[in-house]
């Protein structure tokens, strides 16, 4: 992951961007951060979908290498719409395979 | 009491009387796109995501959403959900907006219910329009890839549409490929859920059902959920909406549906060359004799066509008029209707791109239909209503799109209204 585009995808919280962080230092890779246009190097990106609509995120997908979805349960989701959202965007990558993903669950790390 | 009493009557005294934001399409009125995961409770509203997690516990989920649990409170509560800003505009302008006629359809014990409920609660749905997923051989100038597989299919093979500052929904920039969330093969648990809902309830509440699409006819879906809906017993009516164009098997469909009572509702806003441009991949003449096998076969209980009146659509809508009531002397007058609405988006496709004395013009030729309420208010609007401030705009855009339509096409927009070429060269 250390010279790849990598994006993490998660509910609007600063949580998220300590994830994506964690995950950065994990693979080797840059961090980043919160971005919500094209990425231009390689490292560790975030967003949510309260960041971009769902029709934007699947042409900025298009430009990452690798996604990471952060499992988080809906009860943490501070806005219920945001993450219905990113359940069937997950669905959406899961069945079409866009690019390559992993659900990611801090729990079991 | 002239219908307009009654209408602020009921508001007032049914509706109002729970709350000023009060509206039965909340609780018993949805449009639910399976292939998707959305719904809305009314056309007018935005859609939102059903969580497939939710409805893979609990089938009501498809309807019964957390969005829409959430509006349901606000408006218990007086307060105006953003969602259903098309009937507030109307409501502040002094008029009376969908609400009052949405909720009509319901009874007031089952609106007395809603209002009591906890908005935590289920409800099972009234009035359902259900589109499996968006498969369609057509790709019509007002419509978008979220509705149509193959204007999807022209964004990928041609890219976004490019100068069309005003659309800003990005109807002709994307593919909206996330808006199809399975591929043909797959098992949906939205359609699943639907499934389990309707023999569980919904055989018994629901009493409208209108199947959409894409094209619903062509949807891999289609055969097994008719023949599913046949072999139960519902007072429900259904009803399809259809472009009964090219490829669509009506024969077999008026076989399928042999024995029930359905309604076939058709877009259609003109006639020959200028719906095959507008509409594009439409035969007309083959419409016109798939609507006349409906019409004649014992299965339609009514033809409806749908008018999406355009600016390009003016100029010979009233030649399919003039053939509608051709074939209501044929086949009975009760046997075809017409339901006519003004597009408003693409704003560069409404009426108001045309010059106003054009289209003023234009809708003289639709006054022998002036009795029918929907013509006149037509006529009404192509008379007076204003050009919007950004004209200028507006019509560079339908220029602007026109141009990389035709070309994408294989279409002549100034070989097929010959007589906008002054008007259009000056834009």
């Amino acid at each position: 992951m250390k010279d790849k585009k990598v994006l993490v995808i998660g509910d609007p919280t600063q949580e998220t961007d300590a994830m994506c962080s964690l995950l950065s230092g994990r693979y080797g890779g840059k961090y980043i951060g919160l971005h919500t246009t094209e990425p231009k190097q390689n490292g560790f990106y975030h967003f949510s979908l309260a960041d971009v609509s769902t029709l934007r995120a699947e042409e900025l997908i298009k430009h990452y290498d690798h996604l990471f979805f952060l499992k988080t349960k809906k009860e943490n989701f501070r806005d219920k719409e945001v993450f219905h959202a990113t359940r069937n965007f997950l669905l959406y990558v899961k069945n079409w395979n866009p690019i390559p993903y992993d659900v990611f669950d801090f729990a079991k790390h | 009491m002239s219908l307009t009493s009654q209408n602020i009557e009921y508001q007032l005294r049914v509706l109002d009387t729970k709350s000023t934001s009060f509206c039965g399409a909340k609780w018993y009125n949805a449009t639910i796109y399976l292939g998707a995961g959305k719904t809305m409770s009314c056309h007018h509203n935005p859609w939102h995501d059903i969580a497939y997690t939710d409805v893979e516990e609990n089938y009501k989920a498809l309807h019964n959403t957390d969005i829409k649990k959430q509006q349901r409170q606000q408006m218990l509560d007086g307060i105006r959900p953003s969602g259903c800003s098309y009937c507030w505009d109307l409501e502040d302008a002094g008029s009376i907006s969908d609400r009052v006629y949405k909720s009509q359809l319901f009874s007031e014990r089952d609106l007395y219910r809603a209002f009591k409920s906890d908005s935590s609660e289920d409800f099972d749905l009234q009035v359902l329009e259900l589109s499996f997923d968006k498969v369609c051989q057509m790709a019509c100038s007002y419509c978008h890839a979220g509705y149509s597989t193959t204007w999807a299919q022209d964004i990928k093979q041609h890219g976004p549409y490019e100068s069309v500052e005003t659309d800003k929904k990005l109807h002709y920039k994307h593919e909206r490929r996330v808006e199809q969330l399975f591929k043909p093969d797959q098992e949906n648990p939205f359609v699943e859920a639907f499934y389990k809902w309707w023999d569980k309830d919904l055989h018994k509440t629901l009493k409208e059902l209108r199947i959409l699409g894409g094209e619903p006819l062509l949807s891999p879906h289609i055969w097994k959920f008719i023949e599913w809906f046949k072999s139960k017993d519902t007072e429900c009516s259904l009803e399809f909406i259809t472009n009964l164009g090219p490829r669509v098997d009506v024969d077999r469909f008026l076989t399928a549906i042999e024995g029930e009572q359905i309604v076939v509702m058709t877009s259609m806003e003109t006639v020959a060359e200028h719906a095959e441009y507008i509409r594009d991949g439409v035969d007309y003449d083959l419409w016109c004799q798939n609507v006349e096998k409906c019409m004649a076969s014992k299965s339609i209980k009514k033809v409806s066509v749908l008018f999406t009146v355009n600016a390009l659509s003016l100029f010979r809508m009233p030649e399919l008029l003039k053939q509608i009531d051709e074939w209501k002397a044929i086949y009975g007058k009760d046997s075809i209707e017409v339901s006519i609405n003004i597009l408003r988006y693409p704003v560069f496709q409404n009426v108001t791109v045309l010059p106003q004395e054009l289209r003023s013009n234009l809708v003289d030729g639709l006054e022998p239909w002036s009795d029918n309420s929907q013509v006149s208010r037509l006529i009404d609007y192509c008379r007076v209503v204003d050009e919007p401030d950004n004209i200028e705009q507006v019509r560079k855009d339908f220029k602007s799109f026109f141009k990389q339509y035709d070309q994408r096409r294989n279409k002549d927009l100034i070989k097929t209204w010959p007589e906008i070429k002054s008007w259009h060269d000056k834009i």
